[in-house]
Order: structure tokens, then C-alpha cells, then sequence
């Protein structure tokens, strides 16, 4: 995964997380703590409500048994049945019950003797009974057990048709324990309500009935009166629960809940978060990649300067902006790759510089063969007209040259090396009538160690150009050679005019020279190789001054491996 | 690995907030359901004689205190006034119709409780009798010993009286148990332990204008009377009434019955000489208390007695800070 999605990622995780996971406990908590305290504050006001209800029932039935048991009531039924009219003495009795207590809605005396019912109303007092079973209170009245609660009905007596809450009390003679009739104390269905449930319904978000087995009793919606509250549809939103049992009465208080309008404003605020937090999100998501691009740019930039450097590409730098750490590993790198790039082309220059050397000298060994054979020829034709002293120059010739052209490595012998000196001088001796010798004096030891091909030669091919005085015979050229610890020293001397100046610069200086000076390129060539194969460890120094001659002095390693110095390994040995 | 443990480390944090998001909706909710009125273990009628004294009012609260402490739920009824049989015969008749699991009753009249205690046992109702007992009848009863509490009285009186003088006393309606035993039990302390004459014996109903009516009619009848003994708080306090406004301050011990502050701060005044304690609230307590015990399967054998004791001027500031039944009704209301 790239570092750039990386670091995207887990910011646009942690937004989520904590959008989510925030809103989620928010919500959680007080939603659950909103329900539970609207369930408390219910609980509590339908408590209330519910004892306030048996209270006023209490007063109802208190006041039902005051009236079954009134003596005076008793005695105007008695006279009543035995054939006197005292039905506005009754009327007027239970009318004075009826305005002590301002929530009764009326009383009704029911006698059976006469088929009649007396209200405590004035108007229509009284009202004849035809048929008993079309009156709800008066068919319950042979049914129904003498409770403490009252029964609720539909009001068929009075001029208004409504329900009511009603307490029927018996009427007995005390004397004979005789019924002689029935009282109903009513409560207007519509009282209780307002009494009871309306500063249920109007405050608490809910819908609170009075329940007796499961009928409505009391409800704000008239229409629900005397209904199964099993049959009443609720909203799925909603909850039906009970909340209290009036204990004097055991009418069921049950309330109708909207929770999910009390928890609309927190799941809207948890939608809005939620919400929020998307759009935080996505936001978080564009700018992390903003931001990581910009993170990323200098990393890629390194890193694909490191690639391609890793492949071979010396020029491959990474640019360098801003003032971060970053930057500080591109600065690094770029002067890495600097140092790489230098040391590398060092290497190159330095070998290529060695092949030029060996191929000078390779120049140097040009030779065809068929030099030999012509010479070679020419030596038959001398040795058969006896001219033998032309037999040994041509002798010398071709071993000089042979050993010029040979290919037979870099190194050899220090002896292979003076015997080639030898024959160059008996050449040059010849031509040059025999105006100089040479003197050797070599250390045995140093014999057969091994130096540079051709590396004596050009000194004394030098001596012999630049120092001989023709004019005398006592040109005298001295090679030695000796130990100086692990050091061979060779030495060229020659007595000779000695070089200007001048001439010492031009054989000092490294210069490509072309071949019309070919011992010039001998003495470069020889200083070169002797600093190509040995470093600092080897060295050449001349000493020369128009008087004493020039001495021209070679230190080297002393190396009895012929291959210790050897450059390449394609090498010829 | 620096980013591994970075990596662990949020998911750490991660599963930690999820965790608690999870609990969240564990620990807030229905682990606390509120008070209501749907898990009451039994239902249990209770029926009064009336409400119309402090004592009344002290037994209603213990029932209330009881009730809500033993899982009860008492359904208090109680006619208007003491005398009225009927009506509370009603009550009684229609309380065993109510589905009650047992019934308390402080009957109007111990003497006439056939017809409801035959429908009690028809319907396997357990009736218990508070404060007045049931003559004839073997239900468990809870209240003072109140042949004892006029033995209490009668002593006291004695003592005041150094055992000779007459005496008056004035007796609730004797149809209930309390009133004739406490007027047996002085009756016949006074009869074999003193020299003491009760000139003077009548019904007052535990009323306070009865009581003032029958004063009137004593120190007519004997102004030189010695001490007047009531069987009830009320009545002794329509005595003392009706001796302030006849001027009469001699002293004449007046002794009453019940614990019930106006007449202890009477006692304080100097007005009462003594009561014989009836703590209301301990008596209704102890009942629902039996009632509880009963229906959850124990035994409640016999009769439960509160104990009475003598309040005089020493000891009244005790029962007046102390008096339970007052403290009790503060709170609740």
C-alpha cells in the first residue's frame, strides 16, 4: 500500500470512528434517559390522576350509601307504596343531595312497586318504566354484586344520553330488611375525564383511558366509550401500556405512548450528526490526499532518483525544495551521487589512460617481419662474402629487434634487458665508430628481477643522442644497477655535454608528442609506465649539467614475479 | 512494528468506545422501574369506624405506612361518624364483594358481626379486628389490652385520689368492645382495690359535644365529684371544655385515654392529670403487619396487644416530640 493511502486511510478511519461512535453514545444515552424520565413523569401524574379518581369515586360511594340508608328517603318510599304521592318529596330530597356535592350529575331512585325512576332533576322528575330491560343501570341492578366500585353505563334515563360512572345502592327497610327500591348516585363520564385525564392528555405527549375489563370507561374521544381498548387501533409508533390500577376502585389506567415523537428531535440530531460527520468525512478524505501528495512528492521524487541511479544513471538527481528533513535526504543523496559520479569517471579516465601508455609502447615495438627476413638475407649475402663484422651488427639487429617486437609481456629480466642494451650499443657503437663505451656494473642480485620492458634502452639511446661529444673518445656511458632495500635502483650515466634546460623540461614534462622526436617519447613513455605500474612507489630523476653529463636514476620495487605490476589480466605473458 | 502498536492501540481505543456505546442503552434503562400502583401483592379492605380524630387519622396513617412497606394494598373505607352501624355494615358487605385477600375491620358494634363474618367465611375471606374487638367471634385481634388500660386508669386515679372519693366516668357507645372493656377493667379495680364510689356512669359516644352535654349533667348532679375517668381522648376534652366554661377550677383529675396531642398538651396545661396511651399508628402498623404475615403463609395465632402506658404532666413532652403517627401523617402528606 502506497504511504500516501496509507496515511489517507487512517485519518478518514478515525473521522468515522469518532462521527460514528459519538453519535451513537449520544444518542443511545439519552434517548434511553428522555424515555425513562417520560416514563417516571407518566408514571407519577397517572398515579395521581388515578388516586384522584378514586377519591372522587369514594365521595360517590360514600354519598350512595348516605342516600340508600336515609331514613327520610326510606319513609317517603314507604308512604309512596302504601298509596300516598310523594314523588316530588322524594325529588326534592334527592335534589338536595344532589347540589351538596357539586360532581354529582344526578341521583335516581328506582321503585319497582310503581315502575317508576325519580331523578333528583326537576325537570321530567319522573319517568315511567316500561320495559326494565331496555335501562342498562336498571337491568344490572338484579345482576350486579354491591362493590366498592361503581359501574359504568350508558345513561338511558336522563334527557341526555351519556355515559356515566354510577354507585346503585339497594334501599332497605330497616325494619323488615325488606328492598324497596334503588338509588344511583352518577358521576358524568364527561367529569371524570376533565377531572382526571385531560391534564394527562395535554401534557405528556400521550393518551391516557380509564379501563374497567378491558372497556373503555373514560377517553377523550367520546366515540371510544363502552369499546374494547383491544379493538382501538394504535399507530406502530406507539405503545399501549398500563400504568396504574386505581386501588379503591381497580379501574385500569392505560396509557397510550408516542415515543417516537419524543424521540424525533434526538434522531434528527443524531441523523444531522451523522450527517455532519459524512461530509467531515469526505472532507477528510480530500484533503488527506491533498496533503499527502504534497508529503508524497519529494519522496517519489528521491525515490525515483535513487532508482535511477541504481540503474546506472550517474546524472540522476532529486530536486531539492523546502526546508524539511526531507530536503535534507535529497541534499544527501544528491551530493552522494556526486562523489559516485566523480570517482567513477577518475576510474575510467585512469584506465584509459594505462591502454594509451601500453599502446605507445606497442608503437614503439613496430616491426614487420619482414624487416627480418630482408635483414636476414642481407646477413647471408655478407657472411658469404665474408664480411664477417657485418654478420655481427646484423646479429645484433635482429635480436634487437626481435626483442623490441616481442610480445612476451610487459616485464622481463633485468638481464633480458641488458642483453637488449648490449646489442643496441654494438649498433650504435658501429655507427657511431666506436666513440664511446659502455660500462656496466650490475648487482647479481638484481638480474633476475623483474622491470618494464624496454625501460634501459631509451636512456642510453638518450646518452647516445644528446650526450656523446664526437669530437673525443672518451664518451663513456655507466649503467648500474643495486639494491636499496626492497627497491632495485638503476642508474644511466653519461659523461657526455649534458642537456639545457630546455631540453630537461621538454623530457619532463608529460606530453603526447608525436613520433618525429621518438627518443623524447622514449624517456616519456618510460616515466609514465613507471608511474602507471607502480604508483608512488616507483620514480625516475634526472640530474644533468653541461659539464658532468646526465644521470638519469630508476627506483622501483623489487619484484621477482613477473605478473605483480601487470595492469590487465588480458595481459600477454 | 512502531506502526503495529500504532495500529493495535487504535483498535484498542476503537473497541473501548464501542464497548461503551454498547453498555450505554444496558445500564440507563429498565433497571429502575418507577413506583406504580400495578405490583401490589394483596388487596386488602379495610373498614373504620370513622375518621373524624386525630386517632383516626394516626391509624389511617400506619395502614398507608404499612400498606406501602409490606406490598399492600388497602382499600380504606370508614362511615361518617362511629354510631352509624349501617352504613358500615354496607361497607363491610360490600368490601367482601371487592375481591379483597383479607379484610381488617374496626367494628361500629363488636356485638352484631354474624351476618358479614358468615359471608367472610363463605367467601374464605380472613378477617382481622383493629382497635375494637368482635364479640363471639375467634378472628385474630390487634390493639390495646383495653381491660388493662382501665386498670392503668383506675390505679392512677387512686393514687391521685388516695383511694376514697367518687368518681365519674364517661364511656364511649358500649356496643364496642374498647369502651366496655376499659370501663370493666376500672370498674373493677376501683370496686376491690379502693374506697373509691362511681356515682356517675353513661354513654357520652366518644363524642366531643356528648362529652361537654354529660359534664354539665355530672356537676349538676354531683358537684362535689372527685375525678371523671373517660374512655376516650375526645370525650375527656369535652370535660375539660365544658369545666373551663363553667369556671370550675378546682382540682378535679380528669384521666382520658389514647395518645393524641391536643390532649397531651391539655395534660401539659395542667388541665388533664392523665392518659392511658393508645398509639393508633402502632396498633394500624401492627395490623397490616399480621394481615401480611398471614396471607404470605405464617402463622398469626391469637390476639396482638400494643402496650399502654400512663402519660401524665412528667412524661407527656416524650410522647408529644416522639409520637410517631404525627411525623408519619407530616411526611405523607
Amino acid at each position: 500500500m502506497k504511504f500516501r493511502a496509507k496515511i489517507a486511510l487512517t485519518i478518514v478511519f478515525i473521522a468515522i470512528l469518532i462521527s460514528i461512535v459519538t453519535s451513537i453514545i449520544y444518542y443511545n444515552i439519552t434517548s434511553s434517559v428522555t424515555e425513562k424520565n417520560y416514563r417516571q413523569s407518566i408514571q407519577q401524574n397517572v398515579n395521581n390522576q388515578a388516586l384522584k379518581f378514586d377519591s372522587l369515586m369514594k365521595e360517590m360511594y360514600y354519598a350512595s350509601i348516605k342516600v340508600s340508608s336515609d331514613p327520610e328517603l326510606i319513609q317517603y318510599i314507604k308512604e309512596q307504596y302504601s298509596g300516598e304521592d310523594k314523588l316530588l318529596e322524594i325529588s326534592i330530597l334527592l335534589h338536595s343531595y344532589h347540589i351538596s356535592d357539586p360532581n354529582i350529575d344526578s341521583i335516581y331512585v328506582y321503585l319497582p312497586n310503581e315502575q317508576k325512576v325519580v331523578k333528583s332533576q326537576q325537570y321530567k322528575a319522573v319517568k315511567d318504566i316500561l320495559a326494565s330491560e331496555d335501562y342498562a343501570w336498571i337491568r344490572k341492578i338484579t345482576s350486579h354484586e354491591q362493590t366498592v366500585k361503581p359501574i359504568t353505563v350508558k345513561d338511558e334515563i336522563g334527557s341526555v344520553k351519556k355515559y356515566i360512572f354510577l354507585y346503585s345502592k339497594p334501599v332497605i327497610d330497616p325494619e323488615t330488611g325488606k328492598i324497596l327500591g334503588e338509588i344511583a348516585v352518577n358521576m358524568d363520564e364527561r367529569l371524570v375525564y376533565f377531572s382526571c385525564l385531560d391534564s394527562l392528555n395535554n401534557s405528556l405527549n400521550s393518551t391516557t383511558e380509564i379501563v374497567d375489563n378491558n372497556i373503555i370507561a373514560s377517553s377523550k374521544r367520546i366515540a371510544n366509550l363502552g369499546k374494547n381498548i383491544n379493538d382501538m387501533p394504535i399507530s406502530s409508533s406507539d405503545k399501549r401500556e398500563e400504568y396504574a390500577v386505581a386501588p379503591f376502585t381497580g379501574y385500569r389506567f392505560v396509557s397510550t405512548l408516542d415515543i417516537a415523537s419524543l424521540t424525533k428531535d434526538l434522531t434528527e440530531l443524531r441523523d444531522l450528526i451523522i450527517g455532519i460527520s459524512l461530509i467531515t468525512m469526505i472532507f477528510s478524505i480530500i484533503l488527506a490526499f491533498f496533503f499527502s501528495k504534497r508529503l508524497y512528492t519529494p519522496i517519489k521524487t528521491l525515490k525515483d532518483a535513487m532508482w535511477r541511479l541504481s540503474e546506472g544513471d550517474l546524472k540522476a538527481r532529486a530536486d531539492v525544495k523546502g526546508n524539511d528533513e526531507m530536503t535534507m535526504l535529497s541534499t544527501r543523496f544528491n551530493s552522494m551521487a556526486d562523489r559516485i559520479e566523480k570517482l567513477i569517471e577518475e576510474l575510467v579516465t585512469e584506465k584509459l589512460l594505462k591502454k594509451e601508455a601500453e599502446l605507445e609502447a606497442l608503437q614503439h615495438q613496430i616491426a614487420p617481419h619482414f624487416m627480418y627476413n630482408t635483414l636476414n638475407s642481407i646477413k647471408c649475402a655478407a657472411y658469404l662474402q665474408n664480411a664477417h663484422d657485418i654478420v655481427k651488427l646484423l646479429d645484433a639487429f635482429i635480436d634487437l629487434l626481435q626483442s623490441s617486437i616481442s610480445k612476451k609481456g610487459a616485464f622481463i629480466t633485468l638481464k633480458d634487458e641488458l642483453k637488449l642494451v648490449e646489442n643496441y650499443v654494438l649498433l650504435q657503437s658501429f655507427r657511431h665508430r666506436y666513440s664511446f663505451i659502455v660500462d656496466y656494473s650490475i648487482d647479481p642480485n638484481t638480474e633476475d628481477l623483474y622491470v618494464p620492458r624496454l625501460i634501459i634502452q631509451p636512456l642510453v639511446e638518450n646518452s647516445i643522442f644528446h650526450g656523446l661529444d664526437t669530437k673525443t673518445n672518451r664518451n663513456k656511458i655507466m649503467i648500474r644497477s643495486y639494491m636499496d632495500g626492497d627497491y632495485v635502483i638503476i642508474n644511466v650515466e653519461d659523461n657526455g655535454k649534458g642537456m639545457s634546460v630546455d631540453e630537461l623540461e621538454t623530457i619532463s614534462v608529460k606530453k603526447k608528442v608525436k613520433k618525429e622526436q621518438f627518443n623524447h617519447i622514449g624517456i616519456n613513455n618510460i616515466k609514465e609506465r613507471i608511474s602507471l605500474y607502480y604508483g608512488i612507489n616507483g620514480g625516475i630523476e634526472f640530474l644533468s649539467n653541461s659539464e658532468e653529463g646526465t644521470k638519469i636514476t630508476i627506483k622501483i620495487p623489487a619484484s621477482a614475479n613477473q605478473e605483480q605490476y601487470k595492469i590487465r589480466e588480458d595481459e600477454e605473458v | 512494528m512502531k506502526r503495529i502498536k500504532r495500529t493495535t492501540q487504535i483498535i484498542q481505543i476503537g473497541m473501548i468506545l464501542f464497548l461503551l456505546a454498547g453498555c450505554a442503552p444496558q445500564t440507563s434503562y429498565d433497571n429502575n422501574q418507577p413506583d406504580n400502583m400495578l405490583n401490589y401483592k394483596y388487596k386488602v379492605g379495610v373498614v373504620l369506624k370513622a375518621m373524624d380524630s386525630e386517632y383516626g387519622l394516626s391509624l389511617k396513617s400506619g395502614i398507608e405506612t404499612a400498606s406501602e412497606e409490606f406490598g399492600v394494598n388497602s382499600i380504606i373505607v370508614h362511615p361518617i361518624s362511629e354510631t352509624d352501624v349501617q352504613a358500615q355494615n354496607i361497607m363491610i358487605n360490600d368490601m367482601l364483594n371487592s375481591d379483597v385477600d383479607a379484610i381488617v375491620i374496626m367494628p361500629c358494634d363488636s356485638y352484631n358481626t354474624e351476618q358479614y363474618m358468615n359471608k367472610a367465611k363463605e367467601k374464605d375471606i380472613p378477617v382481622f379486628s383493629m382497635d375494637t374487638e368482635m364479640y363471639g367471634q375467634d378472628e385474630p385481634y390487634i390493639g390495646s389490652n383495653n381491660q388493662e388500660i382501665g386498670t392503668i386508669a383506675a390505679e392512677y386515679m387512686s393514687e391521685l385520689l388516695n383511694g376514697k372519693g367518687s368518681v365519674a366516668v364517661l364511656a364511649g357507645t358500649l356496643i364496642q368492645s374498647p369502651h366496655a372493656d376499659r370501663l370493666m377493667g376500672f370498674k373493677e379495680y376501683i370496686e376491690a382495690e379502693t374506697d373509691i364510689h362511681i356515682v356517675y356512669e353513661a354513654e357520652a359516644y366518644s363524642s366531643f359535644l356528648e362529652g361537654v352535654k354529660k359534664t354539665g349533667e355530672i356537676f349538676e348532679m354531683y358537684p362535689d365529684i372527685d375525678g371523671i375517668f373517660c374512655t376516650n381522648a375526645t370525650m375527656a376534652l369535652g370535660v375539660v371544655d365544658r369545666m373551663e366554661f363553667m369556671d370550675i377550677n378546682r382540682a378535679i383529675p380528669i384521666i382520658g385515654v389514647d395518645t393524641q396531642s391536643d390532649s397531651i398538651h391539655k395534660i401539659l396545661d395542667g388541665k388533664i392529670a392523665g392518659m392511658v396511651s393508645q398509639n393508633g399508628y402502632d396498633i394500624a402498623y401492627e395490623t397490616i403487619g399480621a394481615v401480611a404475615k398471614y396471607l404470605n403463609g405464617e402463622k398469626v395465632e391469637g390476639n396482638i396487644y400494643i402496650k399502654s402506658d400512663l402519660i401524665t404532666k412528667k412524661n407527656a413532652l416524650k410522647y408529644l416530640n416522639s409520637e410517631p403517627s404525627i411525623k408519619t401523617k407530616e411526611n405523607t402528606q
